[in-house]
């Protein structure tokens, strides 16, 4: 019987290598696993991300790992857990992108000093030291972004907004808040906000109850600035319900957002360049693998910059609105997902 | 003077008492926040009908969710799934759409999924012995990954969905539209439902039933009754009720996200809990639910309109329910000692 299991066990190891053998030659003679950690897999725009890091994977014929949190962006401690299973694992190189800033902090260390590099992507490290790269996406200039945007679209007319976030204590999530709360401070005078921020804890059925609380006890509000997908999916369609008296802003975009912007209830809102993070997150690290020195990266007819100082590239904060939204060739800015029908494939 | 409190009670202990409590808790806290909101201003802009509209439309989801819970907690269950229900029919139900299914077909399908989970859970619980948190805890799980694998990890809007006018221009309308300008639609769906589940449970014998397990399993089964399938119908009742609560929410929101859902069970349980249903089972009626889930509902209202910080809210909204549960609780001592 002994004899049975492990000869079935040899077979079933032996057919499991063949993949292997049949893959394309990995890009500069890689070998080893990149492991990718992801946020959360839900919401398009992370799945947009990940099915960049995908893309580039595939192209360059890496073997990587791709994994989430289990409790998806507020899990820390299970983000934690997966960098160190990468690291005991022997990964060839681990790209992440932090739950929180400062917690990952010590794991990442422990990535330095296993000697495995590490890729930052999407959300920075507290301690930039410890990256070998970072690809950025800066979430404080989506919350400035949204403010011109209001103030331009009411032509600089005084006017009330009121804040609805989704989750206290969320980096990005407060730096999407932060950069707009601050732009209005300084330099929008004209732009009164209304009461406190509340938060709808990234749940859009609260968000919807807020929003229409917030109409109600103030009928002279103009706006509505809700700084995440799941705040936005429940704004628009209270604002919708009420005839669209109210403009509304936000940050992030999916099938959702993207009818509501041509419904006219949301005036604006922005994105990252998602798929792209991924790709040059995977891209990144596999010519750090190659040992190649890193510089400006080119994909999908964009430059990628490098900033040399900080080895930061700024993958983008994109704008859309009504114009953007029926402009069929930006489709891979608001539906990201979408997009990835048509893409033509890239050489390396 | 004995004979009033002779009086007072026997009063006490009638379940319509319990009820009358409850309300009465309830209206104190609508006085509470229309002095806060109202008083001093020229327009009222708490205690308006429309307000008050308002307030039975922004519950109406969570409401239709405590209707289905209230079986469960009668017979002394937990339901720590109904909201990954709500998320997987939800997104289960426009993804139907979306591949073209007819609405019908989606529709029955949909309902079959959400019957399922409630069988499941059931089954775990009266055939597999299992403890209802842990096996509802388990299905919490099972169904969000259903949901996140079924749509793929997406938010599905409804209009990509939905292609049919007719059709989108109805759901819109159950979402958020009013019947005669004045009183929403939803609201009509969930007294509809009330009106469903308070004759289920006070005049069909199926309801004595839930409430004769819910009391004492043993003596029930003893008497003649089949314990196990009362148990497995009431799991399936409130995944009805989910999935009716799934539905609800794509037309209120126009999406199914793979989060929908994510919590929910609590502000069924809350609302049950606070309405007066023991969480012990046996005691509460499905009146007390929709007074709970009208009292949640107040609350936030008033305080969203008061302006006060959400995380103050949170806690105020804890401080009810501990206090509804602990007068339960304490009600139940007086009434064991008095035997």
């Amino acid at each position: 019987m002994k004899k049975l299991v492990s000869m079935i066990l040899i077979l079933v190891m032996a057919l499991m290598s063949i993949p292997a053998l049949a893959e394309t030659e990995a890009y500069g003679g890689i070998e080893g696993t990149i492991y990718w950690i992801g946020k959360m897999y839900e919401g398009d725009g992370w799945m947009a991300i990940t099915d960049g890091a995908k893309l580039a994977a595939e192209e360059m014929g890496l073997d990587v790992s791709f994994t989430y949190p289990e409790g998806g962006e507020l899990d820390v401690a299970g983000q934690i857990n997966l960098v160190e299973n990468a690291i005991n694992n022997g990964a060839a190189a681990i790209c992440v992108a932090p739950n929180d800033s400062n917690a990952l902090v010590a794991v990442c260390q422990q990535v330095v000093d296993a000697g495995i590099p590490l890729i930052m992507y999407d959300t920075a490290l507290a301690d930039p030291s410890l990256q070998t790269c970072f690809i950025s996406y800066d979430f404080y200039k989506q919350g400035v972004m949204a403010a011109d945007a209001l103030n331009e679209h009411f032509d600089g007319a005084e006017i009330k907004v009121a804040v609805i976030n989704a989750t206290a204590g969320n980096e990005a999530h407060m730096n999407r808040e932060h950069g707009f709360t601050d732009t209005i401070a300084e330099k929008y005078p004209n732009i009164t906000l209304v009461g406190e921020v509340l938060y709808c804890d990234n749940d859009s059925v609260t968000a919807m109850n807020q929003a229409t609380d917030l109409m109600s006890a103030n009928p002279d509000l103009d706006a509505i600035y809700a700084c995440n997908s799941m705040a936005v999916e429940g704004v628009a369609p209270a604002v919708l319900a009420q005839g669209n008296t109210v403009a509304v802003v936000s940050c992030d975009t999916s099938d959702a957002i993207v009818q509501a912007i041509k419904d006219g209830t949301i005036v604006f809102t922005s994105t990252c360049a998602a798929s792209a993070i991924g790709y040059l997150s995977i891209v990144a690290a596999a010519k750090v693998l190659a040992g190649e020195e890193l510089t400006d990266i080119e994909w999908n007819g964009q430059t990628f910059p490098l900033d040399t100082e900080t080895m930061t590239y700024d993958s983008g904060v994109y704008g859309i609105d009504a114009d953007v939204v029926n402009d069929e060739s930006m489709t891979y800015l608001f539906r990201p997902l979408t997009w990835f029908d048509t893409y033509e494939g890239w050489e390396w | 003077m004995s004979s009033f409190k002779e009086t007072y009670q026997k009063l006490n202990s009638k379940p319509a008492m319990k009820v009358l409590k409850s309300l009465g808790a309830l209206i104190i806290i609508i006085i509470v926040f229309a002095l806060i909101n109202d008083a001093g201003r020229a327009t009222a802009k708490f205690l308006t009908v429309n307000n008050i509209l308002t307030i039975t439309l922004q519950m109406s989801i969570y409401a239709l969710l405590a209707l289905g819970i209230c079986y469960v907690l009668l017979i002394g269950g937990a339901e720590l799934s109904a909201g990954s229900i709500v998320g997987v029919t939800a997104m289960t139900f426009l993804v139907l759409m979306r591949e073209g299914l007819p609405f019908p077909v989606s529709l029955i399908i949909t309902i079959i999924m959400g019957l399922v989970i409630g069988f499941l859970n059931g089954f775990m619980v009266a055939k597999m012995k299992m403890i209802p948190f842990v096996a509802t805890l388990g299905m919490q799980y099972v169904a969000r990954g259903f949901c996140q694998i079924i749509g793929n990890g997406q938010t599905i809007a409804l209009t990509t969905a939905v292609k049919d006018e007719g059709l989108l221009a109805a759901f819109r309308f159950i979402g958020s539209g009013r019947v005669l300008g004045t009183i929403p639609m939803a609201t009509i769906v969930v007294v509809i439902f009330f009106i469903i589940h308070y004759i289920i449970l006070n005049h069909r014998s199926f309801g004595r039933k839930v409430y004769a397990v819910g009391s004492n399993s043993e003596a029930a089964r003893l008497s003649g009754i089949k314990a196990d399938r009362i148990v497995i119908m009431a799991y399936m009742i409130s995944s009805f009720m989910a999935t009716m609560a799934g539905l609800l929410y794509t037309m209120r929101l126009s999406i199914a996200q793979p989060a929908g859902g994510d919590g929910w069970e609590f502000e069924g349980i809350a609302a049950c809990v606070i309405g007066g249903i023991s969480m012990m089972g046996g005691e509460g009626s499905v009146v007390g639910a929709i007074i709970g889930a009208s009292t949640l509902a107040v609350m936030r209202n008033g305080m969203n309109q008061a302006g006060l910080n959400p995380y103050w809210q949170n806690v105020v909204t804890g401080l009810v329910i501990v206090g509804a549960v602990y007068m339960d609780i304490r009600r139940r001592q007086k009434e064991a000692t008095r035997l």
